[in-house]
């Protein structure tokens, strides 16, 4: 079977769909970049917060990936929680996955847990 | 040939522990390293699969087609309905936490009486068969071994356990099991027709622990599964709402200095109002008094009607002491079943 332990790590630095985006965020810099960038405009941001270590928010990947594809009006950045702790800290993500909807700069809706279909049901919510 | 059977609510549960690496630089996430992939042939193997998940800083916690898995850094527990062959993720779990450096100390199996015995494969047909089965798939290492049945006041109901451990050291946590049957008909209607989230806040689950996070999952046409997590606690529940075969159970941790027991268990009970409830208590490490044991039957007595009618205790290898008490609720006893009355 193999060792398993390199496996959990392997995530991907970007992340291109075919209409949609996942912003694979690396450094504060290029959050603190995104984030002034869309407190401007009316987009929906949508934060992936997840971790390495994340069971759970690697079950969820697969559905992640498709939803974003049908939304690319949206911006979907990921932040890995234990690479950016103070952004992560702002939001108070402690349950993962937790997916958190900012608008204009303020946080409007959240989803934690592995849930896609109320992921999509708030991505209709909000997205106008 | 396939009698009139429904749905067989009550689970099978198996958990596995493992002893804690020594070497201090090695990764303290321990069994949370098995990769998704891995897990999810698992699980196809016990022929169910993964509806919704949720992590934190203790443990994942994973709401499966039937039922739930929970992954701590030594230890795991799996809980599944319906006819599933849960034994079968032994050993490919084993070799999976071995492929971590990590190795099996304990090993505990428990289950009520299926409501549909005859439907299940083999080996759930027979306790005596599920030991044959167990006591293979473990290594022998763990050379402390017991299976018991522990019996209530009725005949068809009874709480089955195996549990085998290297030495006799046992889990801090205690781990409360309750099973309950003949759910209240309206309060089971929450279970029908609505989304997860819905069917949480109109059942007045929301409230058993109101600091949990829950991850809650609704099937279709009718049914519902959540897990809430709670810093390194767990609870789980499942319904199978449809009348005639109705079933709940709720799990959850517990330890000795947490707020009264007897309190969650009520609010827990209390959503299903139901006739029949047996609750087993495995103390793990801690020392066994009863207080807590006669405390639980007092509330459920004087708050809902539950008479207790048999308590059973017993010691385990690995698992420590476990409680079972079996209730059953006035309005059944006072008013028995009368062809064409309304009671």
């Amino acid at each position: 079977m193999g060792s398993n332990a390199s496996s959990v790590h392997d995530v991907p630095s970007s992340m291109q769909t075919k209409s949609g985006l996942v912003v694979e965020i690396e450094s504060r810099r290029q959050w603190r970049l995104l984030f002034d960038s869309m407190k401007g405009s009316n987009k929906l941001l949508v934060i992936d917060f997840t971790a390495a270590w994340c069971g759970p928010c690697k079950a969820m990947e697969p559905r992640v990936k498709e939803i974003v594809s049908r939304y690319p009006e949206a911006v979907f950045a990921r932040v890995d929680v234990d690479r950016l702790m103070d952004v992560a800290g702002t939001y108070k993500a402690n349950t993962l996955p937790a997916f958190v909807f900012v608008k204009r700069g303020e946080e409007i809706d959240r989803v934690v847990g592995a849930k896609p279909n109320e992921l999509v049901n708030k991505i209709e919510k909000h997205r106008v | 040939m396939v009698d009139v059977s429904g749905f067989e609510g009550f689970e099978k549960r198996l958990e596995l522990r493992f002893f804690r690496d020594k070497d201090p630089l090695e990764n303290s996430m321990g069994l949370r390293l098995i990769d998704f992939e891995s897990l999810e042939k698992v699980l196809e193997t016990v022929q169910c699969t993964v509806v919704s998940a949720i992590a934190n800083q203790s443990f994942d916690a994973y709401v499966l087609s039937e039922s739930s898995l929970f992954i701590y850094p030594t230890k795991i527990i799996i809980k599944t309905c319906g006819t599933t062959k849960l034994l079968k993720s032994i050993q490919p779990l084993v070799l999976l936490a071995r492929n971590l450096n990590l190795t099996l100390s304990a090993c505990r199996y428990t289950r009520g009486s299926f409501i549909f015995p005859n439907s299940q494969p083999f080996p759930h047909t027979s306790f005596e068969e599920e030991i044959v089965v167990l006591e293979e798939a473990i290594p022998l290492s763990l050379r402390y071994r017991k299976a018991s049945v522990l019996p209530s006041h009725e005949p068809s109901r009874a709480w089955h356990v195996f549990s085998a451990s290297v030495d006799f050291d046992s889990d801090s946590f205690i781990v409360v099991e309750v099973c309950m049957t003949e759910l209240d008909r309206f309060l089971s209607r929450s279970f029908f027709g609505r989304n997860g989230k819905e069917m949480t806040r109109l059942s007045g689950i929301d409230l058993i622990n109101a600091n949990a996070i829950v991850c809650d999952f609704a099937f279709d046409p009718c049914g519902y599964s959540m897990n809430s997590v709670d810093g390194d606690r767990y609870s789980t529940i499942h319904v199978t709402p449809e009348e005639g075969f109705s079933y709940a159970s709720f799990e959850c941790v517990a330890s000795v200095n947490d707020e009264d027991i007897a309190l969650v268990l009520k609010r827990a009970v209390d959503v299903f109002r139901p006739g029949t409830v047996s609750i087993a208590t495995t103390y793990g490490g801690e020392e066994y008094n009863d207080e807590v044991t006669k405390r639980v039957e007092s509330v459920l007595e004087e708050k809902l009607g539950l008479e207790c009618r048999s308590r059973r205790v017993e010691e385990f290898p690995g698992s420590g002491t476990v409680v079972y008490q079996s209730f059953t609720s006035r309005r059944k006893i006072v008013l028995p079943e009368k062809n064409g009355d309304e009671c």
